[in-house]
Order: structure tokens, then sequence, then C-alpha cells
């Protein structure tokens, strides 16, 4: 499926691997695609309790690469149905069809954060149920505001639940990172304080097999359903509101400029 | 005020604006059958109706607040032949789902305030209402709440689905729910669930519960308690509405449950020790 993104299962964990540390994790909208299949093929296996996300070297992952949103890019002479079609399917796909896979999943999410996130792999990681960290260089961080465009993937909604009301706002509305000391206690349920990813991701997954012990499957799935019923509506219909929302942002180019200018190195990250 | 029956695990009294429940049985970790979960809220319903109660105090005695669920008591659910059920469904509805869904009722629509002196730990269902009072005062640093759903073989009641999100953050409640960890001192004082820890060694219940006692006298003093109870109101209102639509839906699934039969069978090894809680 993608070169990037790989799986396995291990008894009750599928477990969905990121591999380019070399280019910092970043991936293209087909990766994003091949993840949300990953998940819903994982919903489908009734031995599987968990769905892990796991990743590779230092970063989680840098996000979307800039040269797959340069290839959205329609040329200046093209109608406007072109534009309007390209855009649509493009953006829709991150927003409905990944943000939906996550929101749908039946499965505990659990997500190992090897380092830091941006974008839509930040959103992905905020979709998570449970959330450890590697150590406390990590952090998330939502561009959309610096790069253009507006919330995406659940993140209007994930971000308020989970950091707060005020704390959500300053982050969309400012680009600000969000830290490994804010990210502690509100989405970081533990820290394990190691260097090493391949060292980390093993250790979790030797954890989690403890944990389950003797516990009863049904249980936890039972759990995650009722857990989950009281956000979900909320998820889904942020799907369309983000969708349509960032749309028109993408029709009007700021975003390609903007992107354009991170690949030269004309524009950063604020970090 | 007009009285209900006696219940030997429980007393209560009323004392001023105060009406006070209180767990005696420290011997047996004030661990509760069905009927004295239905009692609790039968006394909820009794200081609701009294017009001089502002504040409902559940309090404890020695080690425990509560270990929860009486496994005696579900072996003799089981084992009772006295009464012909005439489905699984129907025993469980009648044994489980109609007092979980009254208790827990009587906890999330209760128009005074309640507080919880938490003395030491609470399990199951126990900590299911713990988790539904409006405040928690504590002992010591020996307190700890546990879910141990995912162990019993059943899933979250008592509102927790929503109570324990509301008040640790979701991802916390994922983590100490699917893993059947504790929620222990810290993680309590951390999320703001403790208001004051007394900080009294165990065992002195007797001493705490009358230390919260006095100084919620003097707290009171001055306030104009009508405005407790409509603040008290108002604040409900924002999660009556998801607490009560839970309840039905918590209710309905663990039924499920308990008609498969894994509770009972991890409940008996519990019993006899072959099951452990996790600490």
């Amino acid at each position: 499926m993608s070169e990037r993104v790989s799986h396995h299962i291990h008894g009750q964990f599928f477990i969905i691997k990121i591999n380019d540390p070399k280019h910092l994790n970043s991936l293209t909208f087909a990766d994003f695609v091949s993840i949300a299949l990953l998940l819903n093929k994982a919903n489908n296996i009734d031995s599987v309790l968990f769905t892990v996300l796991q990743s590779s070297g230092k970063y989680f992952s840098s996000g979307g690469k800039f040269t797959a949103v340069n290839e959205l890019r329609v040329e200046e002479n093209a109608s406007e149905v072109d534009k309007v079609s390209k855009l649509v399917s493009a953006i829709c796909s991150p927003n409905i069809f990944v943000a939906n896979a996550f929101e749908t999943h039946k499965k505990v999410l659990i997500c190992c954060l090897n380092g830091p996130a941006v974008g839509l792999s930040a959103s992905l990681v905020a979709l998570c149920d449970v959330v450890y960290s590697k150590n406390d260089s990590v952090f998330l961080l939502f561009p959309f505001s610096s790069l253009g465009f507006v919330a995406e993937v659940g993140t209007s909604v994930t971000l308020t639940q989970k950091l707060g009301v005020n704390s959500a706002n300053e982050h969309l509305i400012f680009s600000s990172p969000v830290l490994f000391k804010e990210l502690l206690g509100t989405m970081i349920t533990k820290n394990y304080q190691l260097t090493d990813t391949d060292a980390f991701n093993k250790k979790v997954l030797e954890d989690l097999k403890q944990d389950v012990k003797g516990l009863y499957p049904k249980s936890i799935l039972g759990m995650k359903y009722l857990l989950h019923s009281q956000m979900k509506e909320k998820l889904i219909k942020s799907q369309a509101m983000e969708a349509n929302g960032t749309l028109p942002f993408w029709a009007s180019g700021e975003p390609f400029k903007r992107f354009q200018q991170l690949q030269k190195g004309d524009r950063r990250h604020k970090l | 005020m007009p009285g209900i029956r006696k219940n030997e695990k429980i007393r209560y009294r009323a004392a001023g604006p105060f009406f006070i429940i209180q767990l005696v049985k420290p011997e047996n970790l004030n661990a509760l059958e069905g009927e004295d979960y239905i009692y609790l809220g039968e006394l909820l319903e009794l200081a609701d109706k009294d017009p001089n109660v502002y504040f409902t105090v559940l309090q404890s005695s020695g080690r425990f607040f509560s270990s929860g669920a009486d496994f005696k008591g579900i072996a003799k659910a089981q084992g009772d032949s006295s009464v012909e059920y005439a489905s699984e469904t129907s025993k469980w509805l009648s044994n489980f789902v109609a007092r979980n869904v009254y208790v827990t009722d009587a906890f999330i629509k209760h128009s005074k305030v309640l507080i919880c002196c938490l003395n030491g730990p609470a399990i199951g269902m126990s900590a299911a209402l713990v988790a539904l009072c409006d405040i928690v005062y504590s002992m010591n640093d020996k307190v700890y709440l546990l879910y141990p759903f995912a162990n019993l073989g059943l899933v979250t009641e008592g509102g927790t689905t929503v109570s324990l999100p509301l008040k640790f953050g979701i991802n916390t409640a994922y983590e100490h729910l699917m893993f059947n960890k504790p929620f222990k001192y810290d993680t309590l004082c951390e999320s703001g669930f403790i208001s004051k820890n007394f900080n009294m060694p165990s065992p002195s219940s007797e001493t705490f519960n009358t230390a919260v006692l006095d100084e919620l006298r003097s707290k009171v003093e001055g306030l104009y308690l009508p405005s407790c109870l409509g603040m008290k109101k108002l604040l409900q209102s924002n999660h009556i509405d998801s607490l009560n639509k839970i309840n039905s839906m918590e209710v309905n699934e663990s039924l499920k449950y308990w008609v498969d039969g894994e509770p009972l069978r991890r409940f008996s090894q519990l019993g006899s020790k072959q099951r452990k809680h996790r600490l």
C-alpha cells in the first residue's frame, strides 16, 4: 500500500508503523489514506483490541509533505469547476475519510509518541485514546493559521476536549506549539523518558501486554463503545464543518503560497 | 423528618443543614449488596425531600470508604432458587440493572450538595458514586479509586463513562479503565478532584469525619444556603443530560455481560482469591 506505512498483528495488538525517519516521517495524502485503510482493517479483526500507532527516529511525523501539497496546485487558467473538483477530492480525503476511520474505530487507539508531530499527523495523535511519550522533548504543532487554512481532522473538537477551551483557542488561533508540559496529564498519560525510539516502541508493547493480562477482552471493547459514544457525534459533525470550512482557504491559493515558502525556507514553523 | 427502615450497614442522621449518611461496617470494608445501594438511593430521596437539608454528606468508617459490591451478595443472587426468573435476562434485570439505574439516577438528580468524606479507598460501584459527588475531601494520601470493570467482565457503570472523562480528562480515563489501574492520590489531586486533604493518619476516620463536619459548619456560616442550592442546580445542568443518557446506555450494555456469565465467574474467583484486584 505505502512504502512509509507498514503494519503487523501481534495477538490483541494491531501495530501500524511509520518508517521514513530520514524525512522526519512526513507523509503524502496517500500515506494518510493508507493509515485509515489499516484502521478499517483492524476494525474488522475480532481478536484485535488495540490499534497501536508507532513511528521511527526523532520525529513522530512532521506532517504532510510539502511536495504532496504542491501537487494539488491548479493552473492559473483552470476552470472554476476543475479547481474546486480537484481541491474537494484532495481535501476531503484527509478530513472525511481519514478522520472518519479514526472517529468510527472500535478498538482502543494507542499512540507511541516518539517525538514531535505536526499538522495532520498531530491531528491523528489528538484522535488517539491513549498517548505515551518517549521523553519530554515531544510536542504537537497545529500550524493551520500560519499556513493559511483552518482546523482539520477533528482538531476543532479534540483539542478543545483534551486541552480545554482556552488552551485550544490559544494554540489553534496563534499556531503555537503544545509542549510536553501541557500534554502531560491531558493527552499523555505516561512518559517513558527514553532516548531510543525502537527501545521505546518495544517497551510500550511489553508494558501493554502485561497490563492486559487477565482482563476481559469484551469489557475493553464494551467500554470503548460507551466512552466513545460521548464524542462520536461531535466528531462526525466536525468532518463536514472542517472540510467545508477549509475548502475556500485552499481555493484562495494562500496555503500553496505558504507551503512553497516553507519548502524554500522562506517561512519557518514558529517553535 | 419521617424516617425509613433501618439498615445495619448504613446509618443516617440530620444535623442542621447537613444530612449525614455513614457506612458503618468497617470489618467488611463497607462492601455493599444490591439492597444496600437501593437503600442509599432511598436515603438520597429522603434528603432531597427535606427542606431543612442543604448538604448530603457521605461518610464511612475504618480503613476503606467502600470496597464495592459484596461478592457474597452476588453469589447469593446466583444461588437463590426461591425466586424464579423466566430467563437470565430477566434475572439480571432485577438483580443488577434496576438497582444500578436507580441509585445512579438518585445521585445524578440529587438537588442538595453532595459531599464525600473519602476516608480510604473506594472500588467499583461505590467509587462510581464518589465520582458523582459534587465535592470530595480526603483523609490522607492513601486514598484511591479503582474501577475494575475490565478485570470483572463488566463495563463502565454508575455514570463513570461520563464522570471520569469529565473529572480526569478523557485520555486519563481510558488509561485507567482499559488497564484496570487505580486513580491514586496524586492523580486525584492534580485533577482537582479532591478539594482538600485533611492529612490525618489512618485509622482515624471518626476524627476525620468530625473534622470535616466542623469545617463545613464554619464554611457555611454567613452563606445564604438557598443560593448554594440554586448554584448546584445551574452547575448540575451542564452535565445532567449526558449523565442521564449514559445511565441508560450503561445498564443496557452491562446487562449483556451479566447474561453472558463472565462477571459471575470472575466475582467468584475474586471471592475464592483466585483473582485479585490489581493495586
